[in-house]
């Protein structure tokens, strides 16, 4: 095989790259919860750790590349979370 | 028996060459990465757990033929059913058909040669083991009395039994299930032999991988239930206490997660079965496959959408109670949609009455009682007044031992020919066959009634006037013991005397029937390509396999 | 060729498919986790819906600065983590072995940290039960939380430090080439315990902080 091999900094730049943008969004998070926002603290702290997850999974986890089929694994996880909640609250959020 | 031209002269059966041959010391047993040797390691456990679970409830349905109590205390008597529940749900029923029959067909249905995982699969038999030691230790202790269901407070904060150990044996036994469940998952996405698209897949195959959906999805839930149960009990900590402004209720939600779907891993296989068995035995492709496939997913995720069905009365809001009610009747529409289906399958067909039939065929009639009943408990004010009662009880019943477990005796005399390459006697198979299905309903149809007039479940001591419903059932229980065993002596005297199988005694479609009985370590000598969908009979019965070797 | 075929097992065909087969088992798996922990976040949802005040007051108490650098050093060893999973994938045995043995390092320093942490937690009286520090009762459900969710946390991270400190020890004796299918799981892995905590870090850490 004539592939050349990548270097160690080629394999590193972009996940460098990603760390970078993760911790920006960890220090806005942290640095929001400081703000007296009231309920929007939990709301922008759970959204911001949202779009980590995503950045993580898509440029970490390689989601990007993946097949369709892992997708659908990965999603089939988050929507079952999103049956259990969504039924648990039916009952909690009608309770007298 | 007609001999049966192949599209392919079958490898000369030496005998010698078969996977039970690869090894005779238990170490080779006990090390194997074969998945159809695991299969046998399954079949054996759940078979002794299957007879515990038997022994305990047939005491306790000794101790109910007297109304006021006879050789049990109440304490015992608790325990006792709760063991029987813990052992048939989760050491027997929920394992039975997948671990066993899932294990040793999956890959020969598809073509491949093992399960994508092999080293996995045998550690799914360990964990087996490892939760099934808890379970001997609770047993051998002295037991649990909370119910299979583990309700707090009484779990966390009031038995005296042995809690916690058998939620850590059934912790345990669910990472089987979901090992077990992976492993299926990607053996059918990724191993199928050349020509065999998704929907040339026997309706087996499709229970497997979608009882692995659920497997997967659900059992991770009942693993952290119980975790909270132990952390409460254990470690003191306020999970579920109402004075610190915990919810025992929340329990409930996260139990019955899993526990509804939970009944789905053990219908789910049984309808994977008798599609087979209706097949084979009316010598007719099964009608509306797809929509049999349909059914099965459809099952499977509504499945996920009902669990509070189980708790109508325990405090849960009218909203949620009329969700969880109207998703329930929804979720009878796919099953119903099936049985039409084997009814449609078997018109007209050739039908024979072997023993795999006989129990199909009390599996359809049982299925559709049970299913019936679970509608009248679906119904919100109907359950309000049958719940905690015998209703429940035979309900249940009916579908898991009346549906899952005939099932199970037919796919075990169905294939018991492939997997040890014996024919077991026809004769004392039927007899077992019919004598179950009299010993179940003499057991359980008293149970409607009682259950009906307001007889409480799980009660030790009960009014007078239940009591010739309760002999009546014990009666039938007795009968069930019978034809329980009758298998493991014709069975097992088989294995000894039992005429050697040829590759496909029953003349079905189906790759597993490709191969000699018992197949090759490695499955198929020539790895089949498929060309076909299953089930492909023509006009005078005979099968025309679904591939040819490459 | 014979380092590829060591590494193709039974009864994958070939190191294509049964690498795609160990990314598709390990993703099935982690959907079965997204279900445990997602059992603890309904609990957490449930008690926290039910008691704002209380989770507000309780998770003041929760020590950011561990928190916070736990959540750097997970980051951080993800990306360690990817770099190995590339130089694998790239057959870098030394870099994969290196950046294995840097992520393994990043584990352990949560843990360490997380062991600091639990100290305090324990000396300062956030244990629900008899000695438990603060008044108003339902405080101890956001504690009982933090400390299980926590410690099944931490427990998932030993795990997969194990995982990685063995497949260490196979590559640097060759047991196993670094090209085959197992990078591919212990990385999946590794990048969901590190996801499980970036939500955690927000639910425990960043709560009543104004």
């Amino acid at each position: 095989m004539s592939e050349r091999r990548p270097s160690v900094w080629e394999l590193a730049r972009g996940p460098a790259a990603v760390w970078a943008l993760l911790v920006v969004l960890l220090a806005v998070s942290a640095g929001s919860a400081y703000m007296p926002l009231g309920g929007i603290n939990a709301a922008v702290n759970l959204a911001i750790a949202t779009v980590m997850i995503g950045v993580l999974a898509v440029f970490l986890m390689n989601l990007r590349w993946a097949s369709t089929l892992v997708r659908i694994v990965a999603a089939s996880g988050l929507l079952w979370l999103v049956f259990m909640l969504g039924l648990t609250f039916t009952d909690y959020l009608s309770r007298p | 028996m007609t001999e049966i031209t192949l599209p392919f002269a079958p490898v000369e059966d030496t005998g010698a060459a078969s996977y039970l041959d690869a090894g005779h010391t238990i170490a080779s047993w006990l090390t194997t990465t074969d998945h159809k040797r695991i299969a046998i390691l399954y079949a054996l456990s759940i078979t002794i757990f299957f007879f515990i679970g038997g022994a305990a409830i047939a005491l306790v349905r000794l101790e109910l033929i007297e109304p006021n109590g006879w050789f049990l205390t109440s304490d015992a008597y608790n325990r006792l059913f709760t063991l029987h529940g813990i052992i048939m749900v989760w050491f027997f029923l929920v394992p039975s058909i997948p671990a066993t029959m899932g294990n040793f067909l999956l890959p020969l249905m598809i073509g491949a040669r093992d399960v994508a995982f092999p080293r996995l699969n045998l550690l799914s038999w360990y964990l087996y083991v490892i939760g099934a030691a808890f379970t001997i230790y609770v047993l051998v202790a002295g037991g649990v009395d909370t119910g299979w269901t583990f309700y707090p407070p009484f779990s966390t904060n009031y038995s005296n039994g042995y809690v916690v150990a058998a939620a850590t044996g059934v912790f345990v036994v669910g990472f089987s299930s979901i090992a077990t469940g992976v492993n299926f998952i990607v053996t059918t996405h990724m191993l199928r032999a050349p020509g065999m698209t998704w929907f040339r897949l026997p309706l087996f195959a499709w229970s497997m991988y979608v009882v692995s959906l659920v497997m997967v999805l659900a059992t991770p839930v009942l693993a952290m239930s119980l975790l909270l149960i132990v952390a409460e009990r254990l470690f003191g900590l306020p999970v579920f206490d109402a004075a610190h402004g915990g919810d025992p209720i929340l329990f409930q939600h996260i139990f019955w997660f899993y526990s509804h779907p939970a009944v789905y891993i053990m219908i789910l296989p049984a309808m994977g079965v008798v599609s087979e068995v209706f097949a084979c035995f009316s010598r007719r492709q099964v009608f509306g496959y797809a929509f049999m496939v349909y059914a099965l997913l459809a099952i499977a995720v509504i499945g996920f959408m009902v669990w509070g069905h189980h708790m109508f009365v325990a405090g849960q809001s009218p909203l949620a109670n009329l969700v969880f009610s109207f998703l329930s009747f929804i979720v009878a529409v796919p099953s119903a949609i099936k049985v039409f289906n084997w009814l449609a399958t078997m018109y007209r067909g050739r039908i024979s009455f072997e023993a795999p039939m006989l129990y199909a065929l009390g599996f359809l009639g049982l299925f559709t009682i049970g299913g019936l009943t679970g509608l009248f408990l679906a119904s919100v004010p109907i359950d309000v007044a049958t719940t905690d009662s015998y209703f429940v009880v035979a309900h249940f019943h009916t579908i898991m031992v009346g549906g899952s477990v005939s099932a199970f005796m037919a796919g075990i005399h169905f294939w018991w020919p492939k997997v040890t390459g014996r024919l077991y006697s026809e004769f004392w198979a039927q007899f077992a066959a019919i004598t179950m299905f009299l010993g179940f309903n003499v057991t359980f149809l008293p149970q409607f009634v009682m259950g009906w007039e307001g007889m409480p479940r799980r009660y030790h001591v009960y009014p007078d006037v239940f009591q010739v419903w309760h002999v009546i059932s014990s009666g039938g229980a007795a009968i069930l013991a019978v034809a329980y065993t009758l298998p493991l002596v014709y069975l097992g005297l088989s294995l000894v005397r039992g005429a050697r199988a040829g590759d496909n005694p029953w003349h079905a479609t189906g790759l597993e029937w490709q191969t000699s009985s018992p197949p090759p370590k490695e499955n198929f000598r020539r790895v089949p390509r498929v060309e076909a969908g299953p089930y492909r009979y023509d006009a005078a019965g005979r099968p025309r396999p679904q591939g040819t070797p490459l | 060729m014979s380092e590829v075929s060591r590494a193709v097992q039974e009864p994958w065909p070939d190191l294509a498919t049964q690498r795609e087969g160990v990314g598709l088992g390990i993703w099935a798996f982690l959907a079965s986790e997204v279900l445990f922990f997602g059992a603890l976040l309904t609990t957490y949802a449930v008690y926290r819906g039910f008691n704002p005040a209380a989770f507000r007051a309780a998770a003041s108490h929760t020590e950011i600065f561990y928190g916070t650098i736990n959540t750097v050093l997970l980051l951080t060893s993800s990306v360690t983590m990817t770099i190995a999973l590339r130089a694998s994938e790239a057959r870098l045995r030394a870099t994969t072995i290196n950046a294995l043995v840097l992520t393994l390092a990043l584990g352990l320093g949560f843990l360490a940290c997380k062991g600091l942490e639990y100290h305090d937690d324990v000396v300062q009286g956030l244990v629900p039960g008899a000695g438990f520090a603060l008044h108003d009762p339902p405080t101890q459900l956001f504690w009982m939380l933090y400390w299980i969710i926590t410690g099944i946390h931490a427990i998932h991270l030993s795990a997969g430090i194990l995982v990685v400190a063995v497949v260490v020890v196979l590559f640097r004796r060759d047991v196993i080439p670094v090209q085959d299918s197992t990078m591919e799981g212990v990385a999946t892995y590794w990048h969901f315990v590190d996801a499980v905590w970036i939500l955690l870090y927000a639910l425990i850490y960043l709560v009543g902080r104004a």
